[in-house]
């Protein structure tokens, strides 16, 4: 067999692994709460989820698999021979995957994002030296990963905060969804809206630049504000004397609100994390296809391959996750569950739209504290919080020497 | 498997106060069958339920222990810590006097004069009113949690302490006029038990402050 033929069959296995892997693990932190809040069931999580994951990795995952494929490492750096990216973008799906499965297996809270590009870094660092590496995109990805569980924090405890004192702590909740309600939905239609059509839909010729997406995205959430206030004042409408039975409404309408919210994490993470899976499958393929460096954009059946990835993990072994995330964290009420998404989906959309890498887990653990610091929350395990700095000083290092060292064993077949 | 966010929520780690309270409750009802032994004149009947609420007492301390030892290091909790010990710690001092009650009964065999008697029993009556108000606060802590320790279920708290507050002032006055009592009678009485008597008032006023001050710490989580 020839060479390039056992290398991209390979990174594609390797690719579709980790593309399974996202789908099977992280998944379920988008669905999660509306799985444990009974909002939806595991079933029809499973299917809002695929679609809105397949929707947001080929809308709008080009942006970072770019960042992966080409803007941490320069790939002309490493001569005119394109099996040595081919290869070495292999090894670092592989290095990636190894370390994934450890972590899985130990519970350790790292992610996908920092172990694909810390493998990347690894393998640039072998193949062309200190200089191959690009240090400044390096930061500004370094840099994400801390912004945005503070972003996804500030967000999650600025809405937590409002809901609490403009909704469930008034004399008549209801009324005041009524009125908020439809405020509320506007924001996640409008940003979901704008990150798809700011320049989102290259593959229909449907992206926009800014302005145009901007008004676009502005009639969207419009739209579905005053689509939301029949809808609102319908399930508004049961009056009650009781003030914990209007609470309970609240919380009950909230559950609309938190499905919305949970498919948009949903399509945020579909946007951000297909890149860990596709960004180096997209350089092993363009390689070996004659295309190195080239500014050819990310092909489209390459992000098709990863969101089926994502999909086929979901179904087939993240509805398991999902039902032990949703199980423990029924403490997450609906309100609170509504506001640590969107602060997540917000941060976790924006940072893709600026070809970010970030982790979407620990963006949602981020928002998750946030709530809690409302005082939304009865307590947080902050284990865990400390399990993630560590991740992130112990992740990166370790998919680059590992990344680095399979790259030297697979540099033996270069000719 | 990894999955960060099912780890992050811990439970609410005050609900075990709840079982704290009920020892803590349980053991103090046993001080007005306490002082029924003594105004009957039983001094073998107040010895054994002295006795009892020992036992009982030591159960509210293990329930004590149970609160505090379940209390997680690693929590992010929405109250302070120091705030949920002290609380416990008020808790538990309820039971504490309650046997201190017992054992200075037990030291030195008492008389109740027939003026005593009916002063007595409402002081008691009126403390442990205060105790059981105090135990409708622990039971509001889940909706407190729920609500993020604002909106209605906090107005209900303060509302629920200024009972408290009530309900310990009622039962102080009672105290006061049994002081009274003991006083009139003090020329008939050996100093050392007009001596116990104060003690034992004293003791069983306490019973009501500590469980005053379980309000003024859900008026700290309230506020904080």
């Amino acid at each position: 067999m020839e060479l390039t033929t056992i290398v991209l069959a390979v990174a594609a296995i390797a690719g579709l692994y980790m593309a399974w892997n996202i789908g099977a693990n992280d998944v379920a932190n988008a669905m999660g709460t509306s799985v444990g809040s009974g909002a939806l069931t595991l079933r029809r999580a499973i299917i809002v989820a695929a679609i809105f994951e397949f929707g947001g990795a080929m809308l709008v995952g080009g942006t970072v698999t770019k960042t992966i494929r080409k803007g941490i490492v320069d790939v002309g750096a490493f001569g005119d021979d394109p099996m040595v990216v081919a290869i070495g973008m292999t090894c670092c799906l592989l290095a990636a995957a190894l370390w994934l499965n450890i972590a899985t297996f130990a519970g350790w809270p790292v992610s996908t994002t920092h172990s694909i590009v810390g493998a990347v870094v690894g393998f640039g660092l072998v193949a062309g030296g200190i200089d191959a590496v690009n240090w400044s995109v390096m930061a500004k990805i370094v840099g994400s990963w801390v912004v945005s569980p503070l972003m996804g924090g500030v967000i999650g405890y600025s809405s937590f905060v409002f809901i609490k004192r403009r909704i469930l702590n008034v004399d008549r909740p209801l009324l005041a969804l009524r009125g908020w309600g439809p405020i509320m939905v506007f924001p996640i239609f409008s940003i979901l809206a704008l990150s798809v059509l700011f320049k989102g839909l290259k593959p229909l010729k449907l992206d926009l630049a800014l302005g145009p997406a901007l008004g676009i995205a502005v009639a969207t959430g419009l739209l579905a504000s005053f689509i939301s206030v029949p809808l609102l004042r319908r399930f508004t409408q049961i009056a009650s004397k009781d003030k914990d039975e209007r609470i309970y409404r609240a919380e009950r309408v909230f559950l609309v609100l938190q499905v919305l919210t949970a498919c948009f994490v949903a399509f945020a993470h579909g946007s951000n994390d297909v890149a860990n899976a596709v960004g180096p499958m997209a350089a092993v393929f363009g390689a070996t296809s004659g295309e190195l460096g080239s500014e050819v954009a990310v092909p489209h059946r390459i992000l098709l391959i990863g969101a089926i990835g994502i999909v086929v993990g979901l179904a087939t072994y993240g509805y398991k996750i999902m039902a032990t995330v949703g199980k423990k964290i029924t403490e997450l009420t609906p309100s609170r569950g509504f506001a640590a998404e969107f602060g997540a989906a917000t941060t976790i959309v924006l940072a893709s739209k600026l070809g970010l890498p970030v982790s979407t887990t620990h963006t949602l653990v981020g928002a998750v504290i946030g709530v809690g610091f409302a005082r939304g929350i009865g307590a947080i395990n902050t284990r865990v919080v400390s399990g993630i700095v560590a991740s992130w000083f112990i992740t990166v290092p370790f998919t680059a020497i590992l990344a680095a060292v399979l790259f030297a064993i697979g540099r033996i077949w270069l000719p | 498997m990894r999955i960060p966010l099912a780890n992050l929520l811990a439970r609410n780690p005050l609900p075990k106060v709840g079982d704290l309270m009920t020892e803590v409750v349980r053991t103090s009802e046993r001080v007005q069958d306490l002082v029924n032994m003594l105004a009957k004149g039983d001094q073998a009947g107040v010895e054994r339920i002295a006795k009892e609420i020992s036992v009982m007492e030591g159960r509210a301390d293990d329930a004590k222990n149970v609160a505090r030892s379940k209390m997680p290091v690693r929590l992010l909790m929405p109250v302070d810590r120091r705030d949920v010990l002290k609380l416990i710690s008020q808790i538990d001092a309820i039971a504490d006097c309650a046997e201190d009650v017992g054992v200075l009964l037990t030291i030195r065999p008492l008389t109740v004069s027939e003026e005593m008697k009916p002063f007595l029993n409402l002081f008691v009556e009126r403390v442990l009113e205060t105790i059981r108000e105090a135990a409708k606060l622990i039971d509001m802590i889940d909706d407190l949690v729920e609500s993020g320790f604002a909106g209605p279920p906090a107005e209900r708290v303060l509302e629920q302490a200024a009972i408290l507050n009530r309900a310990e002032h009622e039962a102080d006055k009672i105290q006061d006029r049994c002081a009274k009592v003991l006083f009139k009678e003090e020329d008939k009485m050996a100093p050392a038990a007009v001596f116990m008597w104060t003690k034992v008032l004293n003791k069983i006023g306490d019973m009501a402050n500590h469980a005053e001050n379980v309000g003024d710490q859900f008026r700290l989580f309230v506020a904080g």
